[in-house]
């Protein structure tokens, strides 16, 4: 499914408006001024995403995952290479990292900060439907990218929307990316959401 | 607002049942539930915060960050973390020691009725021993890290100085071996190889006994066994069967490395090729026993000779005694008889020791002094005397005409040793 230039506008708006407000939260939390930019932002059929992730999908990864279900249903997972996310983690709570491997505390920080920027992110897109999603709550795991999108199961005609992220604190630069997994007719239903919103704010642009 | 608060608490009741920190606030902030865990873990009754505004209990509450983050439950949005590591006392909760409890809470939507707008529900879980845990694996990992660093820095100190002692023992021409606890030998340097050109593949473990000549074998097992046993030093010599199928003498030495305990945890050996000193030792020994049997040989014939010399000597004297003249040997300066056959003692009736030390003059008759004194003063001027007759006189008194002949023997100088005196009866 091929979106407009125009949808794609939209989402990348949507999607900016969310972590900018994630990005304020957690400045205000490390009382250092943190930036989220979204480079980039594509829409994916699962068959492209798996020929993506072919060299580096068994690598692992530090995940905040949730789901959410109604106008439209899937999964949100943000991810981090393990040393990008270690990094992260240290910058947030102060601390050297002292290994690779993330401990409790580093995974209940990287947790806080993942259902922030997914708070960010997913309010500003659920701000689309008038009704409002249901979320589980975020739960962390470390996993390579090809198991995640194993267990979420999707079937191959779901679509998936990637935003790659960059935190910048000081002269420190983390990257991470979020995915978002609609299932079936979801997306549609995504792009129906889109479409009404573009509709309603035409005027204003 | 009673009403609400009485269909919250029939609500939320079975929440009093977990083991968790649960309370509920409407979006003014207001709590409408507290369970008895809080309660419990806060000393904060129900009956005086269930009403009441959280910020008047708590004012950390006020704080932006928590209200920007709890906006969007309230309007239905995602659930909300504080975790453990950032938020450590959402509600300060103290343990029995008087520490705090470290929290992590979750906040999540609930619809709070027909009213449209939701709750917060607040799970706080205590991760106090979480936390404890991880912080003592921490601990232990960074111990455990150092150790592993400070092991990889002894190891590799160990192997430099192993490297070292390699090199050397690979240099010196000794055999050195190293054995484990049973003798088992783990490493021989080249120095080996070249003694018995056998490979180590063949020698290690108790192969170099293949190389020890068959007669000295069970000797030097034997020593090995006596020092294994009793944990202690061993030497001694055998023969080694040199690649060129020689056999080289070669003295071993094995001592044992014992750890803080006492026991034995290795052996250190050193073997020398000592068969150049044999060798040399041997021509030595071969060469002192020639000189031996030559100084024998010198001494016996200087014996013989001593003795052949002694025989004449004897003979001469016996010719010398029993000849039919008489002799006498004077000291020119004293006229002193130095010596006197028997012949002479016996046509004068004395013995030879009465003649001896007499001067010369007492033997001579008185009628004939004067001739006497001519003599002997042709015999210190020219140290000769010819055919002069003269009469001696007997210890009796008696006369014997007696023909005088004396000759001398004078050293380089020409000075007389003594003389010889002869009279003819």
């Amino acid at each position: 499914m091929k979106l407009t230039d125009e949808q794609m506008d939209c989402l990348k708006k949507l999607v900016n408006i969310g972590v900018g407000r994630a990005a304020s939260i957690l400045s205000s939390m490390i009382q250092s001024k943190i930036r989220l930019d979204v480079p980039l932002l594509r829409i994916i059929s699962l068959e492209e995403f798996q020929e993506m992730n072919q060299e580096t999908g068994n690598d692992a990864l530090s995940m905040v995952k949730l789901s959410f279900k109604g106008p439209f249903s899937g999964n949100a997972v943000l991810y981090f290479p393990t040393d990008s996310a270690s990094t992260l983690v240290s910058l947030v709570i102060g601390e050297e990292p002292s290994a690779e491997e993330l401990d409790f505390v580093r995974s209940a920080t990287l947790t806080e900060v993942g259902n922030i920027v997914m708070n960010g992110v997913m309010g500003s897109i659920g701000n689309l439907v008038q009704q409002n999603l249901e979320y589980t709550v975020p739960t962390y795991l470390e996993d390579s990218i090809l198991n995640l999108l194993h267990s979420a199961q999707p079937t191959s005609e779901a679509m998936i929307l990637i935003a790659e992220m960059r935190f910048s604190v000081e002269s420190l630069q983390i990257d991470g990316n979020i995915m978002l997994f609609f299932e079936v007719g979801s997306f549609d239903a995504l792009v129906a959401s889109v479409d009404a919103w573009l509709g309603q704010h035409s005027g204003n642009q | 607002m009673m009403k609400e608060i009485g269909d919250a608490e029939k609500r939320f009741e079975v929440l009093d049942n977990l083991p968790l920190g649960v309370f509920v606030l409407r979006q003014d902030f207001t709590v409408v539930f507290w369970n008895r865990c809080l309660e419990d873990w806060s000393s904060v009754p129900r009956n005086k915060i269930v009403g009441t505004n959280i910020e008047s209990h708590f004012s950390h509450f006020k704080d932006s960050k928590y209200k920007a983050r709890l906006q969007t439950i309230f309007e239905g949005g995602l659930p909300t973390i504080f975790s453990s590591q950032l938020h450590k006392n959402i509600i300060p909760a103290h343990l029995p020691g008087g520490k705090l409890r470290i929290q992590q809470t979750t906040v999540t939507s609930l619809k709070a009725g027909q009213r449209g707008k939701s709750y917060a529900l607040f799970a706080i879980e205590d991760v106090t021993e979480l936390t404890r845990l991880v912080q003592d694996f921490r601990t232990m990992r960074d111990q455990a890290l150092d150790e592993v660093n400070e092991r990889k820095k002894a190891q590799e100190e160990l192997a430099a100085g192993e490297a070292l002692y390699r090199a050397l023992t690979e240099t010196i021409p000794h055999v050195i071996w190293l054995g484990e606890s049973d003798g088992h030998v783990t490493y021989l340097n080249k120095a080996y190889k070249k003694l018995t050109g056998r490979s180590l593949r063949d020698t290690l473990g108790f192969g170099w006994a293949e190389d020890i000549h068959p007669d000295d074998k069970d000797t030097v097992l034997q020593k090995w066994e006596d020092a294994y046993k009793q944990s202690k030093d061993y030497r001694g010599e055998c023969r080694f069967r040199a690649k060129d199928g020689s056999y080289r003498t070669v003295s071993y030495t094995g001592t044992p490395v014992k750890d803080e305990s006492g026991k034995v945890v290795q052996w250190i050996g050193v073997n020398t090729d000592i068969s150049e000193l044999k060798q040399a030792e041997q021509a030595l020994r071969v060469a002192n026993d020639e000189l031996e049997k030559r100084v024998q040989e010198r001494t016996a014939e200087l014996q013989r000779v001593n003795e052949a010399l002694k025989e004449s000597e004897e003979r001469y004297q016996r010719l010398y005694d029993a000849a039919p003249d008489m002799f006498a040997s004077v000291d020119p300066e004293t006229a002193m008889i130095r010596q006197c056959n028997q012949t002479l003692a016996t046509n004068l009736g004395y013995s030879k020791a009465e003649i001896i030390g007499r001067p010369i003059f007492d033997v001579y008759h008185p009628d004939c002094m004067e001739e006497v004194q001519k003599a002997f003063d042709s015999f210190v001027k020219t140290g000769e005397v010819h055919n002069a007759e003269l009469q001696l006189q007997r210890k009796n008194g008696s006369k014997i005409d007696v023909i005088l002949n004396v000759s001398t023997v004078r050293d380089e100088q020409g000075n007389i040793l003594y003389s010889s005196s002869i009279w003819r009866d």
